[in-house]
């Protein structure tokens, strides 16, 4: 084997365990590309609330969050006193394949409301890497105040 | 809660005349920055709400006003000078006059919309405004929704 392939190999087994291995900070799991697990533990509030439906559902572009104690959040939210907001971006007038992407956020709306009922389900959702998102002093990913998004372009590629 | 008379104090003391300083005058106008300034802020929060960035009635971020002027206004002297002459001083805090400088706030929040690829509602279209607002002011990250600027603008002004 040449020393070049050495190299690779550890370079690949780095990338393996890292890639991989969830980053636990907090309950919720984040995996290091991006994605967010959430159980029912992890979710203090959805808004809009139960009752909502779905013509209002859709009159409001398919947005909704996810409020989540900070301290189960996976990235340090020093700044924020009590819930990390995690918001479903809205789905506009224009957009492509509108139909189908406002299909989709309202069953994911429903598969989040459902976590209640059933303490082993699961909802994972990608996380946008910005915006409010910034390197704290040890270098580690936290969040500038409350915020943070799903990333609405990586759903869409969902099935 | 505003009333529909400060509302429309508002308009006359702050957005008109400064929309006709800024050569931009326009009944939309007028309204759409007043349905802005009342879904954002209630024309009472100077500062975002659980200490976000936002700034002033209209809200705005610092970090887009400064995206204004770098890629905006910096290609449009005419209107970058007439924006200017509202600071309260020469060499004023920009960030704070959006706190506290309402014709300053209302100067920018009109640019920002002036970068919109399409043309404001009419004026009476209070749904065209609720949607515009969403989709240019807003945007599809932020948590204001088409409901609930057409509910506060009911709410103060009035109609359905």
């Amino acid at each position: 084997m040449a020393q070049g392939n050495g190299w690779e190999m550890k370079l690949w087994l780095l990338c393996l365990s890292f890639c991989v291995a969830p980053v636990a900070v907090g309950s919720a799991t984040i995996l290091a590309e991006g994605l967010l697990t959430l159980t029912a533990g992890d979710v203090s509030e959805i808004r809009p609330a139960r009752g909502v439906t779905r013509e209002q559902f859709l009159e409001d572009w398919g947005q909704f969050e996810v409020r989540i104690p900070k301290e189960r959040f996976p990235i340090p939210a020093p700044h924020c006193r009590k819930d990390v907001i995690l918001r479903m971006p809205a789905v506009p007038p224009r957009a492509s394949a509108r139909a189908q992407q406002l299909e989709y956020r309202w069953n994911l709306f429903q598969a989040l409301l459902a976590l209640s009922e059933n303490k082993d389900a699961k909802v994972e959702l990608p996380l946008a890497s910005g915006p409010y998102i910034e390197r704290g002093s040890r270098g580690a990913r936290e969040l500038k105040y409350c915020n943070a998004y799903v990333d609405g372009k990586a759903l869409k590629a969902w099935p | 809660m505003t009333t529909k008379n400060q509302a429309n104090a508002f308009v006359a003391t702050i957005l008109r005349p400064t929309l006709n300083h800024s050569a931009l005058p326009s009944e939309a106008a007028e309204q759409l920055l007043l349905g802005t300034a009342l879904v954002e802020s209630r024309l009472f929060h100077r500062r975002q709400i659980a200490g976000g960035p936002a700034r002033g009635f209209f809200q705005m971020e610092p970090a887009t006003h400064d995206d204004i002027w770098s890629n905006f206004l910096e290609y449009r002297p005419s209107l970058a000078e007439k924006i200017k002459s509202l600071l309260s001083v020469p060499n004023a805090n920009a960030h704070r006059e959006l706190e506290r400088n309402d014709k300053y706030a209302c100067a920018m929040a009109r640019a920002h919309y002036l970068r919109a690829p399409e043309a404001l509602p009419e004026a009476g279209d209070v749904r065209g405004m609720a949607r515009y607002w969403k989709q240019y002011y807003n945007t599809p990250l932020g948590a204001g929704t088409v409901g609930k600027y057409l509910a506060i603008w009911h709410k103060v002004m009035g109609g359905k």
